[in-house]
């Protein structure tokens, strides 16, 4: 058996951690109750994501 | 056989109006969540000004005009600033925020600011406000977001009028700092 990916395994791999990486983004606002967010320091709350998506500003 | 124009037309609108539907409570959704982030920022701002030694044991936490947080504020009531618990207080106008320790205020409508802070002048109570400009139009703290998540600036020019001291911490964390 041969232990070597081929290059079109790799790729599928890349592809797959890709998706995983997008399916699971940073902590958002909408997975995490008030009493949550209140444990968090002010510097971890400026990471916090209003909303997974796209980015946009106000 | 072919549709006709007014059929498809119809069946685009249904599809349309379908979609809006669907999109609508997706769109709560998020400025909930969205408003949830801004109490916790809220909180820890209280905890970062340093309030003159009192006795009183209520400290409020006024929210002037439209309330954009509904009930997603109400678990910060009871919460502890210093020595004093957080009373929640909703005012539909300037009357009686003087007698606020800390004042929220929504960005629409647009006026509502200004005339939040005329009344304010002078006064000892903390300005956090909901606005892209906030704090160049005179609010000591004001919440943005920018690049999906929320950012804020501080006016420390404003702050120090009002006889408030915001922590050096705080300030190292602002995207923008009035002197």
């Amino acid at each position: 058996m041969q232990n070597v990916m081929t290059l079109r395994q790799r790729a599928a791999a890349a592809v797959l951690a890709l998706v995983l990486a997008a399916a699971a983004p940073a902590s958002t606002a909408a997975t995490l109750s008030l009493d949550a967010l209140l444990r968090l320091s002010i510097e971890q709350l400026l990471q916090v994501r209003v909303h997974a998506g796209g980015s946009h500003a106000r | 056989m072919r549709a006709s124009p007014r059929i498809v037309w119809t069946a685009l609108t249904a599809l349309v109006g379908l979609l809006l539907l669907a999109a609508a409570p997706a769109a709560r959704a998020n400025e909930a969540a969205e408003y949830r982030l801004k109490a916790a920022f809220v909180y820890n701002f209280l905890n970062f000004v340093e309030w003159a030694p009192t006795a009183e044991p209520v400290f409020s936490l006024c929210i002037v005009g439209n309330d954009p947080f509904g009930a997603e504020i109400d678990g910060l009531a009871g919460k502890a600033v210093g020595t004093r618990r957080i009373e929640l207080v909703r005012k539909s106008g300037t009357d009686g925020v003087r007698a606020c320790h800390a004042v929220f205020v929504a960005a629409a409508p647009a006026d509502r600011l200004g005339r939040t802070l005329e009344a304010l002048r002078g006064a000892p109570v903390l300005t956090i406000a909901d606005s892209a400009d906030a704090a160049r139009q005179g609010a000591m703290l004001g919440l943005r977001v920018a690049n999906s998540r929320i950012v804020f600036d501080a006016n420390v020019q404003a702050a120090r009028a009002a006889g408030l001291t915001i922590s050096s911490r705080l300030l190292r964390l602002a995207s923008e700092v009035i002197q």
